[in-house]
Parts: structure tokens; sequence; C-alpha cells
């Protein structure tokens, strides 16, 4: 309740609090389940079937790369040490190469549904379980830890207590993953993305305008907190040397190579050059802008802080802005600079509400990918329909979003700041498979044994380094990072060398064989030209063809499944040839690729520009009648 | 990568004791020249370690043949990823002058 005193909240601003965040609430979880019904088998729950524009995707990304923890670590960080909190944002691009020429292109063409699938035909099936238990402990750490800042935001802001608000956060939120799927997680994210940025946005605005205007806020807000770094050394928790190799390496990686939230994401795209374009557009822009969004209310809450003390007192219109826990920067300075507007204040609660809902639902929906691809499948029910694992795969969200509010409680009896804890434990969790990856990806020698003993003795040695934190400074001091006993990001560098060297010391002492090069054909960097023929099922055709648009359907029952047939004219446009791979879609372009398939080009016709198909593919397509269809060739 | 590494390892071993001395020596340069609160020791000690790690990707996708310039669309990503590095290096670098050099009120 000292949270809810610094408010100063009547009864009637709570009613109004809590009724526009159960509104908005229930109208995502009936939007999710409106796009439940594009969800018609397996495939489509998990992956949407590979056919969304990178648009939908880069923008649905927005969303699930912003927690509810996002606002509260990010505010609290910007009022403590300035922009510079915007530093785990921003600096991504250094492993763009490695993404969008390496890794994108290696998951997509051979079909990977999971990385712990990935493992198994890389390496072997030890791999995968291994990496399995590493993925898993990831994903449920973030699931527990949205749950559990949600419901501390909660308590403070609304006096309820987190035993209360979390269980029923889980429930909504199990409504609709459970029941929607990734076509559902999609388009709510679509959505909530947009109430994200239009939440922040406001927060943004009225402390911009309570400062009275940008050069205001710019000139009250001292050098260190303009900067966009922090102290190379200085902060054991928050420091430039640590970041980079713990957060811009270690953390970028993960999220981006093994997050199978965001590797979902990239799946459900109509092609691997839309995957590029929705990676560009997340780092390039997303990203920043995001970091913004979360962060630039502890910016300005210094800046007012600065200002209130020069002028002796409260700035005009305003209460005196007192952060007692800086853990709250964010709610309090809202409230102080929406001047108590209940509604308005209201809806920016929500969208604190909707960036949980958000993380958490791709975080459930893949953790139940793996349930059923990884463990159900394979363990339990090797040969059953479609319908049996669309089920299977409701129980196991519902199930994911149980254990993560278990693991609320373990949080809750956690000591120590939001940002040390976040830090404290991905670092521990993912530098021996981050590690793993990237060798297994971009060195084809890279061994099974290799990996295995890799992965173990890596996670092992960095767990110990939480009892024994100075096995560390030898590394710390090697790269000038701080030397402190504390060592959160190091503690990653230390668990990636170590995997590094084990791994590659064991490959090298290993002998390459004809079977391994076997196995790994299509699974690495270098052998993705064979990847993408096995993808195509023939040799891809390169050549640039324009994108075809409004074209009419014709149905006709001679054409074969999952081929359309095109008059010559149009092939020529698109410099397409026989067997080409074709995606086609819904001319309507804000439908992102709702109502599209992969098909194969047959035999031209010698008509004009219908598109020629059998009804199956049609429906398959689920497309509607009358409506016009576009093509573009993949390749 | 294999095949690099059969046809001749020297090369390899070269470039990653030049990497490894790097990673000792320059963070102490950048250390000496200007000490650890100078927001340019900050920046280059990112953007440093960042193009080493940044050039190895490069390197990686050209000559494993992942990115072929002048096959399909792989000419323009190419141009945006190295795009992409100096829009954020410079962005960055503008970031410090304006932090630097435009006077706060609060005299802090």
């Amino acid at each position: 309740m000292e949270h809810l005193s610094q408010l100063n909240l009547d009864p009637s601003a709570y009613w109004t609090i809590g009724i526009v965040v159960i509104l908005y609430s229930l109208l995502i979880a009936g939007f999710g389940g409106y796009f439940s019904r594009f969800s018609k088998n397996i495939n489509d729950y998990f992956y949407s079937g590979q056919r969304f524009a990178w648009w939908l995707g880069a923008a649905s990304m927005i969303a699930t790369g912003i927690g509810s923890y996002s606002y509260l670590k990010y505010s609290q960080q910007g009022l403590e040490t300035g922009m510079s909190s915007s530093m785990g944002y921003t600096n991504d691009w250094f492993i763009i190469p490695f993404f969008m020429f390496g890794w994108l292109p290696i998951i997509y063409f051979s079909k990977i549904k999971s990385i712990p699938e990935y493992f198994e035909r890389r390496f072997n099936r030890t791999s995968r379980y291994i990496s399995l238990v590493i993925i898993m402990a990831y994903m449920l750490f973030y699931i527990g830890y949205n749950l559990f800042t949600i419901g501390i935001a909660m308590e403070g802001l609304l006096g309820v207590p987190l035993i209360i608000t979390v269980p029923i956060a889980t429930i909504l939120l199990g409504g609709y993953v459970t029941f929607g799927g990734q076509t559902a997680v999609i388009f709510t994210d679509l959505f909530q993305g947009i109430m994200l940025y239009l939440a922040g946005g406001i927060a943004i605005v009225a402390g911009i305008v309570a400062l009275g205007g940008f050069g205001e806020f710019w000139s009250w807000l001292p050098v260190t907190h303009r900067l966009p770094f922090v102290d190379l050394l200085n902060d054991p928790k928050f420091n430039t040397a640590g970041l980079f190799w713990g957060e811009a390496l270690a953390g970028s990686i993960a999220f981006t190579f093994m997050n199978q939230g965001f590797i979902m994401r990239y799946l459900a795209l109509k092609s691997v050059n839309d995957g590029r374009k929705a990676a560009i557009f997340n780092v390039l822009f997303t990203l920043p802008f995001s970091a913004i969004i979360v962060g630039a209310v502890g910016w300005i809450a210094k800046s007012l802080i600065v200002k209130q003390t020069a002028m002796g007192g409260a700035l005009e219109g305003l209460d005196p802005i007192h952060i007692a826990n800086h853990f709250h920067t964010f709610i309090v300075v809202a409230w102080e600079t929406l001047r108590h507007n209940t509604i308005v204040f209201g809806f920016v609660i929500a969208a604190l509400t909707a960036a949980l809902m958000s993380t958490v639902d791709t975080l459930i929906n893949a953790c139940s990918a793996i349930g059923i691809y990884d463990i159900y499948k394979p363990l339990f029910k090797p040969e059953a329909d479609d319908k049996h694992y669309l089920k299977a795969a409701r129980w196991v969200s519902g199930g994911t979003a149980l254990l993560g509010l278990l693991l609320v409680f373990m949080f809750s009896h956690m000591k120590g700041s939001l940002m040390s804890i976040h830090y404290k434990g991905i670092m521990i969790i993912i530098p021996s498979i981050v590690t793993t990856i990237f060798l297994g990806a971009f060195w084809r020698r890279f061994t099974a044994k290799a990996a295995n003993i890799s992965m173990i003795v890596g996670s092992s040695f960095t767990i110990l380094t939480v009892f024994v934190p100075d096995m560390i400074k030898p590394l710390a001091a090697f790269v000038s990072a701080p030397q402190n006993g504390i060592y959160i990001y190091t503690r990653a560098l230390f668990g990636m060398v170590l995997t590094a060297v084990v791994g590659v010391l064991i490959t090298l002492l290993s002998k390459e064989t004809s079977e391994h090069l076997k196995q790994t054909n299509g699974l690495t960097i270098d052998t993705l030209d064979y990847a993408m023929e096995q993808y195509k099922g023939g040799k891809p055709n390169h050549v640039k063809g324009e994108k075809v648009r409004r074209l009419p359907v014709l149905i006709d029952e001679t054409i074969p499944t999952g081929k359309v047939s095109l008059s010559n004219a149009i092939m020529t446009r698109m410099k397409a040839n026989e067997e080409d791979l074709i995606y086609m879609e819904d001319s309507r372009w804000y439908l992102g690729g709702l109502r599209s398939d992969h098909v194969k080009t047959h035999t031209p016709h010698e008509g004009n520009d219908e598109v020629i198909m059998s009804q199956e593919t049609f429906d398959k397509a689920m497309m509607l009648k009358d409506k016009l269809v576009t093509l573009e060739k993949i390749f | 990568m294999d095949t690099i590494q059969q046809k001749s390892k020297l090369p390899l071993i070269l470039f990653i004791i030049a990497v490894l001395v790097f990673i000792y020596v320059f963070p102490r340069i950048l250390l000496s020249l200007w000490g650890p609160s100078d927001p340019w020791t900050c920046y280059l000690y990112q953007y440093g370690f960042g193009a080493i790690t940044f050039g190895i990707g490069i390197f990686l996708i050209l000559k494993s043949g992942s990115c072929k310039l002048g096959r399909g669309n792989d000419t323009h990503w190419f141009k945006w990823i190295i795009l992409g590095f100096f829009l954020f290096a410079i962005t960055h670098a503008v970031w410090i002058l304006l932090s630097l050099y435009i006077p706060v009120k609060g005299g802090i």
C-alpha cells in the first residue's frame, strides 16, 4: 500500500482505472478469440503456415519485445542513469549479419519447428534434450518474470495483492492463447503494439508538456543523463563494458536466435526475404523507438525533479514529484503529468497490462510448440492426427501458463531490484546454448559430442560462478570489464568462452566423418544452397520478377492441388518458370497474408490474366469468392 | 568455414591471435587516454569490439556463400546491413556531441 499512497488515488479513481483495464483485457481476449478460427491445423496453430507479410510480423514483434517489466525497469533506469537506459535496445546491430544471412535462412529453409529440433537434426537426440531444458528454463523464466512484474505494478497501483491479480491475468492470457494459437497471438500483438506505443506516447507527451516543451526537458537534463552510454566500469550492475559482452552479444543472440517466440514470428512470415525486412525494421526502427517508449518517462522524471529543485517547489499545475520507490517511476510520473486524469491514466495502465499479455502470450505459445514438437510427439504419441495434437497443444498452453504462475511465487521471495533479478537469471541460463547454436550454425565441423559436452560443462561452470564469482575475474580483467565480485554480465562472457573452448577442443580432437557431413547438410551457413533446394523441391530461380496484383481466380479441377496455372504474360512479368514457388494472397494488402498460401506454377494457359486452380487449393489458401489475388515469385 | 580451415590454418590462427591482442590492448589504450567516465571511451569500447564482431559476421556470410552479391535481393540486404552499422555509429556519436555541447540549465 506504500506505493498506493504515493498516487493519492480516491475510491472513484480506483474504479475508473480498474474498469478501463478490465474492458481492455476483455477486448483483447475477444480479439484473440476471433482470430482463432484461422488455426485449422497444428502448423497454423503454431506457425500460421508461413504466410504473413513482413510488416505484420514486425508490428507484432513490438509487443512481443516489450514486456510489462520493460516499463518499470527502464523507467527506473532512466531516472537513475538517464538515456543510457536505451543501451540494451540499441546495441543489437553487430549480430545482424549472422542472423539475416545465417540463422534465419537455416531455420526457415530447413522447416525447423523448434530450436531443440534443430539440435537433434544438427547434432543428435541428446543435444535436443539438453537444449530443451535450457530453452524451457529461459522461457519459463520470462513468463514468470512478466507475471511477477505486472503483479507488483498492480499491487503498487491498486493495492490488490499479487496473489489475486497474477492468477486473474494468467487466466485471461491462457484464454486467448490456448484457444487462439499463433494467428491469434500475431493479430492481438499487432493491436497491442499500437496501443502500447500510443499509451507510452501519451505519457511522454504529457511529461514534456508538463516540463514546458522539449527544449526545457533537454535543458534541465544533466549531461550524465543525456548520454547514450553509462560509465564504462563504475556501476557493477549497469556499465558499458559489461553490457557489451553480456547484453549486446549474449543477450542479443539469445533474444534473436533462440527465443522461440521470436523464432516463431519469423517462421510465420511468407519468405526469408520478408523475414529479413522484418529483422531490419525491428532492429533499426522498432527497438530504438521502443527504448524511448519504455525509458523516456524516467528521463522526464529526472528533468522534472531537477527543474523542481531549481525552482524551489512544484511546477505549475503539478503536485510536487516525489518518487520514494524508483521502481514505480513510470506509474508515479505518468499519474502526476497526466494531472490525475483517471481515464487516460487507466488507458496507460491498460497498456502496461497489454505489454505483459503480448509478451507472455508469445512465450506460452512458444513453450507449447516445444512441448508438442519436442516432448509429446516424439516421446509419447508419434503418430496422431492434427486434431489430436491441436487439442494437446491447448492443454500444454494451459499448463505452461500455470507453471509461469507458480514461478511468480518463487520470484516474490527473491531479493534485489527488478533489474538485478532479471539479468542475474538470464546471464546464467543463456551462455552455453547461444554459443552452441553459434558454433553449430557457423562451423560445420562442430560435432554432436562437442556440443553436448560443451553445453553441460558451460552451463555447470556458469552456475558454479554464482558461488565462486572470482572464477570470472581473470576474464573480466582481460576485457577490461569491472572486477567487482558481482560480474552480472561478464558471467555470460565466461560461460560463452568456456563453452566455445571446450566445444572447439573436442571437435578438433575428433575425426570428421562423411556421415557427419551428410547429417549437417542444409543446417549450416555454408550449405544453404542445398537447404533452399530442399525447401523448394527443385532448383531455385533467383531472377527478380515483378509482383503481379489484382488477378481474378478461376476454378478448374484439372489443375493439381497446390499448383496454379498462369498465362504466359503473367509468367513473363514474374520471371517465373514452371514449378517455381509462388506466394498467392488476397489482394487486400491490409490482411497481411491472412488469406494466402504458397503454391507452384503449373503449365501456363492460353487465356488472359486468370489464376486457375482447383477448389482445394483455393480453400487451403482461405481465399474468398470474387476477391482478387496477388502473386509474388519466391524463387 | 570448414573449407577455410582445411586449406590454410595459419591465417586463421594469426587472426585469432590478432583479435585476442586487440581485445586486451584496445580498452587499455582507451582507458589510458580518456578514463572510464568519458563517453567517447564507452563509445569506442562498444563500436570497437562491435566492429570486430560485425566484421567477422560480414566475412562469414560472404565467404560461406550464404550472401552472394548479385543474386536475388542479396546485394540489397547487404547494403542495408552495412548502412545500419554506420547509422547506429553516427547516431550515437551525434547524440554524445549534443549531450556535451548544449548547455544545461540546472548547471549539473
